[in-house]
């Protein structure tokens, strides 16, 4: 497979382009089971190559998944033509570096599991879901893993390859009592399935759910506002975009003329920390073979850099940050790779009464990045001095997060917390006065 | 695409091994991208992927995985994996395949084998741009964004069925971004069909460009929305995807089969206010959520859903139906050739019905009016479902007055059906991704103007 990619790259290269290839292979296999059998099973392998072209600064991009020799050279026809149409912009431009980079060897971790124990393992799952009272089903229940190798390579001599195993678990158990009913999904992520903690997926499976069949409807209000470290992240994760140099240079970021402001609560530290190997999102280097660096966005409240691709990076006269985003069939965008927020000194975060919010339904639609307003579906628990005093359901909450992140921060925890994907690591935040909606 | 004999090699190999049933999907998939930022050309990609999705049927168990590679060596590779750990066998005869043909329903002339068509996709993004810049100098951002597809299928199964079809699909959007101040607000206008670069025929560049920048300019002068239950009507189209979230998906039989469904067991009840019909219909010509065979090569057919308030059918792909009991429905869907496919809707709409849109605004003492609204979700084992509103309108005393921000409605899909208590006579369709088990579909969404009585309204008033 190298020698076509270097031969495609010459091929390009001779053209009068510079060019990257990514080569994406993806080995997968998960198991669902349902009412203590095997429902699917499913095991694959693909592969892809994703060519990107800059001639005379235009950028053309052609993907395809057949690897014969006709493809190829449907690839490189493909990429030049789209490159013929676009518009010139001298910001285009690639990593000049000319290193082989791999990365580290332990982020694939082996274990022994056959394909019985996972079977076993996720049928335990839910046959141990099913032991508690009241949990009546457990529809969406599976087990898998993901090995991926991502390759990048350049006409300037990059390679850059990176590995990395993802085993996974998730239970979404339903609780009937009668004509009620509540339904939860909770899951978990590791470099390995030895790494899973499964009893905890399943405790707090069915905790999670059986508070949930007995929560209580809401008054409408404003509340202090705790959210579980995955709701916080998830919240974070669809407005810090805003951060992105691609959103910037897009001029569609609602920062784009903020840096060196204040948009922020002084007490808030937003770090971009793609090297701190305990999390699941660390990268060595990015999609476009940049090394990545821990990056501080926001310090103290100031907006202190955006995160930056190679072409963003040159359009603002920055350095790249090593936050290049680039999939086999898409030109680069900008990522977060791996969100920490600094811990707090609040000691007293969790005194007086608050909402605890543990799940929100809705992300992908009742948000709006451009605006930041945000409106969600959502359910937790009343909670006093650090206590739960009872799950509450059926309710929406709903907000401003740019005006949040400036004038609604009551405080920040001391103790950081990975989300369940070990994707982002958040000390507890409170928000003070949200708008909730409810009876 | 992949050689019958091939196909009858791994079909016969699986049978050998003691499968109750097998399939192979065979996918061939060409895509372009054209989008723009401002008055320039932002990106243009292509692409084409391979693939073929091989599915084995044990009882009720499915083995599903996938290869890149169509030699016969690389399939059958991917079948032993699959068959790992099943010891029993039994012989089978060679199967023999009957082709199935099917009229084809949505006809596309400007295709993306023939031509990527991308100076006329640019000429009508940049043609909506200057409409939407046009419109105000408040306008500080035009994004657009045409998408083109080609799908090749092939569907071949060990009951000797062969079937394969050509899907053309095209869609295009435009996003206005409307700055004042430090406030920003957008708005979007979208419109797709089974169809090729065709669609540029109907599509109206001024108006999309128009539309996008007076949602836009809305939005950005809307106040906060006040929360709490209160009466709401849903304009046309988009606003279809109360029913989509609410019922639609309750009714697959992929959770139905699984009683993951809060409507399981009550076919032939009456699940909805009797004003209520809906259907999903796969075989609307040329319309986004089309298609002429489903993805397990059954010719697609119009689902009454519900009848006048009472449910009278299920969605069912090839298992859901054998799980269920209930007739095939043709609507056997997935994104690819990398998901076993799952009984997902194609058109959804509710049925027009007589009232008046000026009578449901001026019914309602204090209320919202959404005129657009954007994505949603549902939990089908308790039928919870959200939806966005994009644009709305805070009505009170019967008159609509001023624009409000965006807000989310929640729900359960079996009390919110019986609160729909007017239905109008303005039914429209409007395009949509739905994700779900099988991957992201095309389904079309759509209603006429309908009044729900009471909905918890989240707002940031």
């Amino acid at each position: 497979m190298n020698n076509t990619a270097h031969t495609l790259l010459a091929k390009a290269a001779d053209l009068g382009a510079s060019a990257d290839l990514i080569i994406e292979r993806k080995r997968d296999f998960s198991v669902m089971v349902s009412q203590g059998a095997v429902e699917k099973q499913q095991a694959s392998q693909s592969q892809i190559m994703g060519l990107r072209v800059i001639h005379q600064n235009r950028v053309g991009i052609a993907y395809s998944e057949a690897t014969d020799e006709q493809a190829l050279e449907r690839l490189l026809d493909n990429a030049m033509t789209a490159a013929r149409y676009a518009t010139p912009d001298d910001s285009q431009t690639l990593s000049t570096i000319t290193d082989t980079l791999n990365s580290p060897a332990d982020l694939v971790v082996e274990d022994q599991w056959t394909t019985e124990q996972k079977i076993a393992a996720a049928l335990n799952l839910e046959a141990k879901l099913l032991g508690h009272k009241l949990i009546d089903s457990v529809p969406y229940n599976s087990l898998g893993e993901h090995y991926i190798e991502k390759t990048v390579l350049t006409t300037a001599g990059l390679q850059a390859t990176h590995n990395e195993r993802v085993a996974y678990a998730y239970a979404a158990p339903i609780a009937k009592d009668g004509n009620n009913n509540a339904m939860l999904s909770q899951s978990t992520a590791g470099r390995s399935f030895d790494r899973l903690d499964l009893q905890r997926l399943e405790q707090d499976g069915a905790t999670a759910v059986l508070d949930l069949l007995v929560g209580k409807p809401l008054v409408s209000g404003r509340y202090d506002v705790v959210f579980s470290t995955d709701k916080l992240a998830s919240l974070m994760s669809i407005f810090l975009s805003a951060a992105s140099g691609k959103a910037v240079k897009d001029g569609v970021s609602p920062w784009r003329e903020q840096l060196g402001n204040e948009v922020g609560d002084s007490r808030l530290t937003v770090i971009d920390d793609p090297l701190n190997k305990n999390g699941l999102g660390f990268r060595s280097f990015d999609d476009e073979g940049q090394p990545t660096v821990r990056n501080t966005v926001i310090d103290r409240g100031t907006l202190t850099q955006f995160l930056h691709n190679q072409a963003t990076a040159k359009y603002a006269k920055q350095a790249p940050t090593g936050n290049g985003a680039r999939s086999a069939r898409s030109n680069a965008g900008v990522t977060w790779q791996q969100l920490t927020i600094a811990p707090g000194t609040d000691s007293d975060l969790l005194s007086g009464d608050y909402l605890e919010i543990t799940d929100l339904t809705g992300l992908h639609s009742g948000a709006n990045a451009i605006s930041g307003d945000f409106s969600f579906g959502a359910s937790g628990y009343l909670c006093r001095n650090g206590e739960r005093l009872h799950a509450v359901r059926g309710f929406t909450v709903a907000g401003n997060f740019y005006d949040m992140l400036k004038a609604q921060i009551a405080g920040i925890g001391e103790q950081q917390y990975w989300t369940s994907q070990r994707s982002a690591l958040l000390p507890s935040i409170r928000w003070q006065g949200l708008a909730i909606s409810g009876s | 695409m992949l050689e019958q004999q091939t196909a009858q090699q791994v079909l016969d190999h699986a049978l050998a091994a003691g499968a109750d049933f097998a399939d192979l999907f065979v996918e061939r998939h060409l895509q372009s991208i054209v989008k723009t930022l401002s008055d320039k050309v932002d990106t243009i990609d292509s692409g084409e992927t391979f693939g073929i999705g091989i599915r084995l049927v044990f009882g009720e168990q499915v083995l599903y995985g996938y290869s890149n590679d169509q030699s016969l060596s690389a399939l059958l590779a991917v079948t032993n994996d699959l068959l790992a750990g099943k010891t029993s066998s039994k012989r089978q005869p060679t199967i023999e395949f009957q082709p199935v043909s099917h009229s084809n329903i949505h006809p596309s002339d400007l295709t993306l084998s023939k031509d990527l068509h991308i100076e006329s996709k640019l000429d009508y993004l940049f043609a909506a741009h200057n409409a939407a810049k046009a419109a105000s100098d408040k306008i500080n951002q035009v994004i657009g964004m045409v998408l083109q597809r080609e799908q090749h299928i092939q569907v071949f199964n060990s009951d000797g069925l062969v079937a394969s079809d050509v899907r053309h699909y095209c869609r295009a959007t435009t996003n206005a971004i409307a700055k004042d101040g430090s406030m920003q607000a957008n708005g979007t206008f979208s419109d797709g069909g089974l169809i090729g670069w065709d669609l540029v025929q109907r599509l109206k560049a001024q108006q999309a460009g128009e539309e996008a920048a007076r949602q836009a300019l809305v939005n950005l002068s809307a106040k906060p929305c006040p929360s709490g239950e209160m009466a709401v009507v849903m304009g046309n189209g988009f606003g279809g995807v109360i029913f989509h979230e609410a019922c639609g998906h309750l009714l697959e039989t992929t959770a139905v089969a699984k009683k993951a469904s809060v409507f399981h067991d009550q076919m032939g009840e009456l699940i909805a206010n009797p004003v209520v019909s809906a259907v999903d219909d796969g075989t609307m010509a040329n319309a986004w959520g089309s298609i002429n065979i489903d993805d397990e090569g059954m010719p697609t057919q119009r689902t009454q859903l519900i009848k006048d308030g009472k449910l009278v059918n299920f969605l069912a792909d090839r298992l859901g139906a054998e799980k269920t009991g209930l007739p095939r429905t043709g609507s056997g869907r997935r994104q690819d050739y990398r998901f076993a496919p799952a009984s997902r809707m194609r058109n959804t709409f509710i049925e027009a019905g007589t009232d008046s849109f000026d009578d449901m605004i001026a019914s309602i003492d204090k209320g919202i009016y959404a005129a657009n609204m954007g994505g949603g979700s549902v939990k089908p084992g308790t039928g919870e479902f959200n939806f966005a509103v994009t644009e709305g309108y805070y009505v009170e005393n019967g008159k609509i007055q001023y624009p409000v921000k965006s807000a989310t409605l929640i729900g359960s899909g079996p009390q919110v059906l019986q609160q729909i208590s007017m239905v109008g006579s303005d039914m429209a369709l409007a395009c949509g991704m739905c994700g779900s088990i099988s991957g992201s579909v095309p389904t079309s969404v759509g209603q006429p103007s309908l009044k729900v009585d009471r909905i918890l309204v989240g707002g940031n008033a």
